[in-house]
């Protein structure tokens, strides 16, 4: 869980969509396989949170997005993609990388 | 008095033909009841065409209620889900054996999937399967063997496989099945086909990022076509649907088609697989190849190695026997007798039990048939 520790502790570090991943979209459902034993299905609230990450995107930078585009706090938001997004880390669907060219913001 | 409403048998062929050009509805009917669609739901799992319900029942082809429409949408999941494991298999097994330096093709499901339908959710499968060049057949087993699976079958002979047969089966340590072919099929037609043109032209499919090797369109349309004839008297509608399918949407070379296919004395597999097509999926079928086949005599080789596939009486040994004819030289079919008489003691535990029993088993198979077709 290191990397699903690492993203939510810094903005140094970006989430991606990671490459070499096995899909398939059916009505508004996506599977998705990356490096876990099985797909993990990524149903319509999960499906918005998922496409903001087809660029590289910081913890807040994801959170500012969604807040703006749902109308929800970011405090919620935040509390709510959490758990998620440390999934789709662990299931290797996300990929975590350190972007050390970006200041970290206060 | 209520109209009945339709079964399994009258609507297969409705779902199996949603998007082909003229595929209609399937006329004025009110939902299935609870029953009616669970019996519909079976038959769709056994023809593997999942996708296609989903699509009929969203297009309004197939009238269902919400509560019918997620049991669909929930069935079809199920099958994507297994879809990715194995495409995420292929990926692997591909990459293992290009760096062995072995040369191969993807088939089937994944490939079609890819190069035929709009959409790859439409088309589901059941395990991976891959041409091997047959001087690496050996080797390629060893390998898979090598990375924890077991391959089901034992050769009757060393090399057997690698020289007559269609392929082998091998069982990964998840359970998926990796089919790895020699040819398309066994027996007479199988062995009429000569692998080094299958292997001389290639196209390839990116899947998750990884450029894997395919048979180019021709071939993988006769592929498609020997599948449905042959593999099964009764092939599934997803076979079928991957003749209309290709038809449909490749740019197919007819006069290729029907060269190569001579070439392989297989001009009634082809006839016979677009015979299927059309007669039982409800859409229009009238490109030329469809017409060709409406009017194509088979020889009497055709006929009789045909009905070694698909009568009451098909079996493996049938096919066999038959098969001996298609070999084109007698060094080969004396080869190809001597691994069949004469199996490995591996072969037989696994098989047939024992030489007496495979011995009474060709005599019956010479008697039942003394003359070379």
């Amino acid at each position: 869980m290191t990397a699903a520790l690492d993203f939510h502790e810094s903005d140094l570090v970006r989430l991606r969509q990671a490459e070499g991943i096995f899909w398939r979209r059916t009505g508004e459902s996506l599977l998705v396989l990356g490096t876990g034993e099985s797909p993990i299905l990524i149903d319509r609230p999960g499906l918005a949170v998922w496409d903001v990450f087809e660029a590289p995107r910081t913890l807040a930078e994801a959170v500012e997005i969604l807040s703006r585009s749902h109308g929800v706090t970011r405090t919620k938001v935040r509390a709510d993609i959490l758990p998620f997004l440390g999934e789709l880390v662990e299931a290797g669907i996300l990929t975590v990388n350190a972007d050390p060219s970006r200041p970290e913001e206060s | 008095m209520t109209k009945e409403s339709p079964g399994p048998g009258t609507l297969l062929p409705v779902i199996a033909a949603q998007g082909l050009p003229g595929a209609t509805g399937i006329g004025e009917m009110r939902p299935l009841t609870a029953q009616g669609f669970a019996n519909l739901m079976q038959a769709v799992a056994q023809q593997r065409i999942q996708g296609h319900l989903v699509a009929a029942i969203e297009k309004g082809l197939l009238p269902a209620t919400d509560h019918q429409y997620s049991l669909a949408h929930e069935a079809h999941l199920s099958m994507l889900a297994t879809d990715l494991l194995l495409e995420r298999l292929l990926v692997e097994t591909s990459t293992l054996l290009t760096g062995l330096g072995v040369s191969h093709r993807a088939l089937k499901g994944p490939v079609v999937a890819r190069t035929a339908y709009p959409d790859p959710a439409l088309r589901s499968f059941g395990d991976v399967d891959l041409l091997i060049d047959a001087a690496s057949f050996d080797d390629t087993v060893e390998a898979l063997r090598a990375a924890g699976g077991i391959p089901r079958f034992e050769d009757p002979r060393p090399r057997f496989t690698a020289r007559f047969g269609k392929g082998v089966c091998v069982v990964t340590p998840s359970g998926l099945e990796i089919d790895l072919h020699r040819v398309f099929n066994s027996g007479a037609f199988g062995l009429a086909i000569d692998q080094d043109e299958l292997l001389a032209e290639s196209d390839s499919v990116v899947i998750a990022g990884t450029a894997i090797p395919v048979l180019s369109a021709p071939y993988r349309f006769l592929h498609a076509c020997y599948h449905a004839a042959l593999g099964s008297p009764r092939p599934r509608f997803s076979s079928l649907r991957d003749i209309a399918q290709i038809a449909s949407t490749t740019s197919l070379d007819d006069r290729r088609v029907l060269s190569i296919a001579t070439g392989w004395r297989g001009l009634a597999v082809l006839q016979r697989a677009l015979s299927l097509t059309r007669v039982n999926l409800t859409a229009t079928f009238d490109s030329p190849l469809f017409r060709w086949a409406e009017t194509y005599v088979p020889s009497r080789f055709e006929c009789r190695a045909l009905e070694s596939y698909v009568s009451d009486s098909a079996s493996y040994a049938r096919q066999a026997a038959v098969g001996f004819w298609a070999l084109s030289s007698w060094r080969q079919r004396a080869s190809y007798a001597r691994a069949l008489l004469f199996p490995s003691s591996d072969y037989l535990r696994e098989r047939e039990g024992s030489h007496l029993r495979r011995w009474r088993r060709a005599l019956s198979l010479a008697i039942s048939r003394n003359t070379e077709p």
